[in-house]
């Protein structure tokens, strides 16, 4: 298993391969090849495996067997129809044949989407744990500088509005009333493959960023506060959100950014 | 089409239409060209016999699971539902001819090997239910959905057979290549 599935995405860049993702998934998982060279390569691996396959025939049935069955079926008829008069529902009422397109796109992706968060509850263990992608999140907006902010604004009656349509819930965006803590604007970010609100604070020299999605039962068991690569992390809830922090401060100067940001 | 209420018609109609579809995957699962035509007549008079329970949703989808039925009927010897490993088949696939396949036709052998001929050895030796699943999405272009349907498994399942048929068909044309 380990090495059918470096990263445990792998599946859903097929999914995307073969034209069964949406646009939205489908967004979500360009950004993440973008830092995965697992995901990179198992991209890679598809087309070769698809460039090889041109080459294998696709079989046609000869007149010959084309012949038998007609002539099989014609030989069954008069067998067979007791059968179908006594079970099959009025003829009317089944499709026409020329209606029966080659692909029926029914409920699979709702089916997919639930096959892909079944992978992912099942495969979570062998996922970068949430703290990891914050603080991959936050450096990578870090160095893009363009894109740590997308609506540069200071007054949290510009930004939470900018959220709407953008994030399937409310985040609660707050302008600090200290010149400690400078609000800079938001942007939204994908954590564990959903769509997250992120707003953006200036700290003396450092930055502060805060993640908002809704809060879920499996999140609520994460540690409160932790350390990761040099950055600290703090958890908590409010308003039935899962909020996280993200700083390169010291631990101590984010809990007094946190515990002012909670007033 | 006719109008009139007539089945068995309808269901030749309907045949007629997927019989492609339907050779090209049991050639593809029992690799006999004589075997092949067998297993697809026996699937559509099968058919027709289902023909009144039978919903109206995706015959091809529909039909392709009652070929693939009577293929994995007559290979039962083959112990067909199992697969081997990503590593068992580059082992094998490494060990060259040692495994020589007597289904496999003489002149495979001799000739030296275009990209058809390497293509159907790498395929001929995927597991069976790696090889239906690539067979289907990529030679008869069914969804996941349809081939979760024809292969009666989880889409899940699916996705993760195709990954590995796909897998190891690149590692082993890299392979392949790199041999020769």
């Amino acid at each position: 298993m380990n090495r059918e599935f470096a990263c445990p995405r792998a599946l859903l860049v097929q999914a995307d391969f073969d034209g069964e993702l949406d646009a939205a998934q489908a967004a979500a998982l360009i950004e993440h090849e973008r830092e995965c060279a697992h995901c990179r390569r198992a991209r890679w691996q598809l087309g070769r495996s698809r460039a090889l396959l041109r080459a294998a025939p696709r079989y046609t049935a000869s007149d010959e067997l084309r012949e038998r069955i007609a002539r099989g079926v014609q030989a069954a008829d008069g067998a067979a129809a007791a059968d179908l008069g006594a079970s099959a529902a009025p003829s009317r009422d089944r499709p026409r044949l020329e209606s029966w397109s080659r692909r029926a796109p029914f409920g699979w992706v709702s089916a997919l989407a639930a096959a892909a968060a079944l992978l992912i509850v099942v495969l979570l263990p062998r996922s970068p744990d949430v703290g990891s992608q914050l603080v991959a999140n936050h450096v990578r907006a870090m160095q893009l500088d363009s894109h740590l902010i997308d609506v540069v604004s200071s007054d949290h009656h510009t930004v939470k509005p900018w959220f709407a349509g953008k994030v399937p819930f409310a985040p609660l965006v707050k302008r600090l009333d200290s010149d400690d803590y400078v609000l800079k604007g938001g942007r939204v970010d994908i954590v564990n493959g959903a769509p997250a609100a992120v707003l953006v604070y200036q700290a003396g020299r450092h930055i502060v960023e805060l993640y908002q999605w809704p809060a879920s039962a499996g999140t609520r068991a994460l540690r409160a506060s932790r350390q990761l690569d040099g950055f600290n992390l703090r958890r908590w809830e409010e308003n039935g959100l899962a909020i996280w922090s993200v700083s390169d401060m010291s631990a101590e100067e984010l809990d007094r950014f946190v515990q002012h940001w909670r007033q | 089409m006719p109008t009139r209420p007539t089945s068995a018609a309808d269901f030749a109609a309907l045949a007629a239409a997927h019989l492609d579809s339907a050779y090209n995957l049991a050639r593809w699962l029992v690799r006999d060209p004589a075997l092949a035509d067998d297993v697809v007549q026996d699937a559509m008079l099968r058919a027709l016999k289902y023909f009144g329970g039978f919903r109206g949703d995706n015959a091809r989808a529909w039909l392709l699971q009652i070929v693939r039925n009577v293929a994995f009927t007559r290979l039962k010897g083959e112990a067909a539902g199992a697969s081997s490993s990503v590593e068992e088949v580059l082992s094998e696939l490494a060990a060259g001819s040692a495994t020589h396949d007597s289904r496999e036709e003489p002149e495979a052998t001799l000739m030296r090997e275009d990209d058809e001929r390497l293509v159907q050895k790498l395929l001929a030796r995927l597991p069976l239910d790696l090889r239906e699943c690539l067979v289907l999405r990529e030679l008869e272009e069914l969804s996941y959905k349809e081939i979760a349907r024809v292969v009666d498994a989880p889409i899940g399942t699916v996705m993760s057979r195709l990954w590995r048929a796909r897998k190891l068909l690149a590692e082993a044309a890299e392979m392949e290549v790199a041999s020769s």
